[in-house]
């Protein structure tokens, strides 16, 4: 069977249209992924969080310029955005120190003091600010329409992030970068004893359901709770009639091609990696599930409750052995995928940001705790597990703010990079000028990106293994458009 | 009597029904399906009918549609026109509106009004999660409001409906049109609030592409897609859109809002409007000096005469209704129902004969689902909603809902709210979908099929793929309290069972292999060596194989 990597890694048109292959690499994980990955022989374990702030966060209001480095001030920032309105006061600021500039060129959201000292202090948090969907360097003001398609549509822009591509039609991508980072990277993870499969590298949480989708990679969805399990019927005999059929169902009405077996390629992919995953966890060691549940004890909210499952599968993922004496999942690279929402802040943008803000401090810089302790435990069980957690959004907002205590759908924003791997307590990329009419400004405070979302994917990327340049470019098409292909954030 | 004919799809006058007139024999967009009348419809199109355009078949309403048959003035759609409308209740001691529509739709008469008006719930969004904050009220009183506006206007014309959900106060809160001022008190110009301007265009009405009236987008010389709108006409309308506020009291002084009421529509405020003169679409521009309310009715109607609005609702509905992924020439002919309903009136947007239109078409009709390489993919993923609903409809089920609620709480929730619980655990929380972009997006990608979209795929992942099974499982293995099934007319035979199965829930059309599934577990051991003895468990187990089967996961 010929294809070339790049259209196998699209997941577009071309080869993936013949019958054959569509319906070999589309059997979630139940027939062996057919990946021709590069690169093998990867060592330790690495994952991926992928935190999306939905709704498209005001990265204006969360980095606020002070000291005048590059042009913006705390004066060019207030003469737009005011105390009256949705401005935050200087004083309230929290100053961060990046390395080699001056004292306090920036603050942070008063709602981040712990994040804040993730910066300054460890030096373990980063942000890549001005990021966003763009295609090339090219772009100028008047022809910004041409760098991204459906600019300011949430739905466009969040799936153009995920997929790590600005013009995803023309480019005829159709998965995510975090599936196409899977399907690269999928067989350095061990085959698990039960289903005889390679279990899922991407778990999802919420967040893009595209992001964890890729040519061969489906990503295994988590509900709420924590548990993906089929319920018991409360009767033995019942049990064993419903488990025979479900089984009987799944090898003899497979095909292809329909709205069912789409269905039961998920309902059925589920099932096969279910049970590997509840006994993995079931069999985390007792000090790293205390860890987790001290560093989360005082966490509220939604993302919270996702990045502490986060951690207990992460732990999972790294164990090569359990306490039981049953095998860990013994993975070597994970991808998991969180979210936030609430971001669309149209209107009662400041109490909304204090408390998001606050959900973000406070569920971030304890899962970065959570798995820094126990890489200190060292329990034998469990690989040193290296992660970077990033952040994702559909855009940035309107600089100006409007008629009604919001702002309205902008483009280039700030993200945050978190993790031991990190080179943190900088800023990395072009601060925006926060100049209404400026050079960078499509109009109302909608900046125009510095750095793309292929540079900054790219550079995650990259640190999870992916580091020959055919597979970069395959993963991110538009990635020949920029000179700098790494940011730096992860050396 | 039916007759088998190739019909092809592009050639349909819609008429009352398909006759011999209609056969053609081109080669390509060929649908191999049964002739069956509209006015006699057989019991599998009766059922596929029910299955369209009401919250699920029964036994009895099967045979009322073969009895009165679908079309013309005694049929059963224009029955259900006039049927008495069911109306949200939203008063203080009101169940929640999730469970209520749970419960209207197990037992309430105007089935396809509430079909249809669950539909454009959602297309056009409003999220009951947007009140729960920073108020005493739960938002039960303009959801509960919103909610009846589109049952009211949901046979009503598309101007209409679009006029009464954009002043309604639910959606001036949602996508803040209210209170959106042009001035501040000095009378210093304001940037308007884009929201509700830019979802109406992208969301309720346009779509992001230029359309043609079969639905696909209209290309360019370069063969790319042509944006329906600019940014420039966002902020246009945003400024036309301004200088509404809450009601009950008079407009306020330039500059301020009336305190929040939830319990009347939105008042127009000229002092809080921008007059002036803005660009619209195709040519047009709004009247210099015109107050809000004026000002509102000229973009209303500038909207709906746009040429996305047939294709980009009537596809919509379509697949809500009937199909995911309609051939172009069926959305075609709905399409054209929706410029001019046909009569002397010659009336736009009328939504009765939309309705109609997508009921009656070819593509819909027939004792089964058309069959050729271009509809492999017919039908659609039963939503969460519609999932549960059928299965409770088929087994005669009856769901408690206490109105007024109870207080204090019983220990165990009515069953409408648990069937609201299990749909969320599936991701469809109603009335609450997450965003204005609904529970999930019509053009979600069918996975596998490269071209085709699934649109419940969107909220369809592993997670929810257990809940459906594990609501099936709890539904009929194991009971959810307030849930009482009747099973009374299903066969105890595991044969007869297997028949009956296959010509109610499956209309025809259980494969052998399933039917093999089905009788392997109807027929285990545990059923006739005395272990289970209620011969009601067995039929719970038949139908619980059949249900949870991807052939019955799909609405074909």
């Amino acid at each position: 069977m010929a294809f070339s990597r790049r259209s196998f890694l699209l997941g577009a048109s071309g080869a993936f249209g013949l019958a054959a292959s569509a319906t070999a690499l589309d059997k979630f994980s139940l027939l062996e992924r057919a990946a021709q990955a590069a690169p093998t022989g990867l060592t330790g374990y690495r994952a991926l969080v992928c935190v999306f702030l939905q709704g498209g966060n005001d990265a204006n209001n969360m980095i606020i310029p002070i000291g005048g480095v590059g042009g913006a001030s705390y004066a060019t920032y207030s003469a737009v955005r005011t105390t009256a309105d949705i401005g935050i006061a200087q004083a309230d600021l929290l100053p961060l120190n990046p390395a080699g500039l001056p004292v306090a060129p920036f603050g942070l959201h008063p709602s981040m003091p712990k994040l804040a000292a993730l910066y300054n202090t460890d030096k373990k948090l980063a942000f890549a600010v001005n990021v966003g969907n763009i295609r090339d360097t090219l772009a100028t003001k008047t022809q910004y329409q041409d760098q991204s398609e459906n600019l300011f549509s949430h739905s466009d822009q969040q799936a153009a992030a995920a997929m790590g591509v600005a013009n995803p039609t023309a480019r005829s991508v159709t998965t995510g970068w975090g599936g196409r980072a899977a399907d690269l990277v999928t067989l350095n993870n061990p085959v698990q004893p039960g289903p005889n499969l390679r279990y899922p590298e991407v778990t999802f949480f919420g967040g893009i359901p595209v992001y964890g989708s890729g040519a061969a990679t489906k990503s295994l969805a988590i509900p709420d709770n924590g548990k993906l399990q089929i319920d018991s019927t409360g009767s033995g005999p019942l049990n064993r009639i419903r488990a025979t059929a479900l089984a009987s169902m799944q090898s003899t009405l497979l095909d292809s091609g329909d709205i069912g077996s789409a269905y039961s390629t998920i309902f059925d992919g589920g099932r096969a990696f279910a049970v590997a995953r509840t006994d993995a966890i079931a069999g985390v060691p007792a000090a790293a599930m205390t860890i987790i549940n001290q560093s989360f004890s005082t966490v509220a909210g939604t993302l919270g409750a996702q990045l502490r499952q986060i951690a207990i599968d992460m732990v999972a993922g790294a164990s090569t052995e359990t306490v039981a004496g049953k095998a860990g999942l013994g993975m070597k690279r994970q991808i998991f995928a969180a979210a936030l929402g609430g971001f669309d802040t149209h209107t009662d943008e400041l109490a909304t940001h204090e408390d998001l803000y606050k959900q973000l401090d406070d569920a971030l810089s304890a899962f970065h705790s959570a798995i820094a302790s126990i890489n200190t435990a060292a329990l034998p069980t469990v690989q040193p597990i290296l992660e970077t957690l990033f952040t994702q959004s559909d855009f940035a907002r309107t600089f100006q703010p409007n008629s009604s205590g919001g702002s309205d759908h902008g483009w280039g924003s700030h993200m945050m990079v978190l993790g031991d791997s990190v080179v943190g307590g900088r800023l990395y990329g072009t601060f925006p000028s926060l100049t209404l009419g400026g050079t960078d400004d499509v109009g109302e405070g909608r900046w125009l990106p510095s750095t793309s979302v292929d540079q900054y994917a790219n550079t995650l990327s990259r640190w999870f293994g992916i580091t020959a340049a055919a597979d970069q470019n395959a993963m991110f098409p538009n990635l020949v458009n920029f000179p700098n292909k790494k940011l730096g954030f992860l050396g | 009597m039916k007759r088998s004919a190739l019909v092809a799809l592009g050639a349909i006058a819609l008429a009352g029904c398909v006759g011999n007139e209609s056969r053609q024999e081109e080669p390509t967009n060929e649908v191999a399906q049964e002739v069956d009348s509209l006015a006699t419809p057989s019991q599998f199109n009766s059922t596929r009918f029910l299955e369209q355009s009401s919250f699920g078949p029964t036994e009895a309403n099967v045979s009322h549609v073969m009895t009165v048959g679908i079309n013309g003035g005694s049929g059963a759609i224009s029955e259900q026109f006039g049927a008495t409308r069911t109306l949200y209740d939203f008063s203080a001691t009101a169940p929640d509106l999730g469970a209520q529509f749970y419960f209207n739709a197990m037992s309430k008469p105007d089935q396809l009004r509430q079909r249809t008006a669950f539909a454009l719930s959602q297309i056009m969004v409003v999220s009951q999660n947007r009140f729960k904050n920073g108020s005493t009220d739960d938002g039960r009183v303009p959801m509960g409001g919103y909610l009846n506006v589109l049952s009211g206007d949901a046979f009503a014309t598309f101007t209409t409906l679009l006029h009464d959900l954009t002043v309604h106060i639910a959606m001036g809160r949602y996508l803040d049109m209210v209170n959106n001022k042009a001035f501040a008190a000095n009378g210093t110009p304001l940037s308007p609030n884009e929201n509700y301007a830019r979802e109406l265009l992208q969301l309720f009405t346009f779509g992001l592409d230029l359309l043609n009236d079969d639905g696909t987008p209209v290309l360019d010389a370069n063969s790319k897609k042509i944006p329906a709108y600019t940014q420039d006409q966002v902020e246009n309308l945003s400024h036309v859109l301004t200088g509404w506020t809450f009601g009950g009291l008079p407009c306020p002084t330039r500059g301020h809002s009336n305190p929040s009421n939830y319990t009347v529509p939105m008042i127009p405020c000229d002092v809080n409007h921008d007059p002036a003169s803005y660009a619209l679409f195709n040519g047009f521009s709004t009247t210099a000096g015109l107050g809000a309310a004026a000002h509102l009715d000229e973009a209303i109607n500038n909207i709906v005469a746009h040429q996305n609005v047939p294709p980009f609702i009537c596809k919509q509905l379509i697949q809500h209704l009937v199909t995911s992924n309609p051939s172009g020439a069926y959305v075609a002919r709905v399409v054209a129902k929706f410029k001019d309903d046909g009569t002397g009136a010659h009336v736009r947007g009328n939504m009765a004969a939309v309705v109609r239109g997508i009921l009656q078409d070819v593509e819909a009709r027939g004792a089964a689902a058309p069959v050729d390489t271009a509809t492999s993919v017919y039908g659609h993923l039963r939503s969460p909603a519609l999932l549960m609903t059928n299965l409770l409809r088929w087994t005669g089920a009856t769901v408690t809902l206490s109105n007024p609620v109870v207080v204090p709480p019983p220990a165990v929730d009515d069953g409408a709210v648990q069937l609201n619980t299990w749909g969320t655990l599936m991701h469809q929380y109603v009335p609450r979908p997450p965003s204005v972009f609904s529970y999930y997006a019509p053009s979600t990608p069918l996975p596998g099929a490269p071209g085709f979209v699934g649109p419940e795929f969107g909220i369809t992942d592993t997670a929810t793929s257990f809940a459906r099974s594990n609501f099936l499982s709890a539904a009929l293995l194991k009971g959810i309290p307030g849930i009482t099934l009747n099973l009374s007319t299903i066969p105890s035979d595991s044969n007869l069972m297997a028949d009956w199965l296959n010509t109610t829930l499956m209309h025809g059309q259980m494969s052998a292999e399933l039917r093999t599934v089905v009788l392997a577990a109807v027929n285990d051991a545990a059923f006739t060596n005395g272990t289970i003895t209620d011969p009601n468990v067995k039929k719970a187990m038949g139908l619980y194989v059949v249900v949870v089967s991807r052939e019955y996961q799909v609405q074909r």
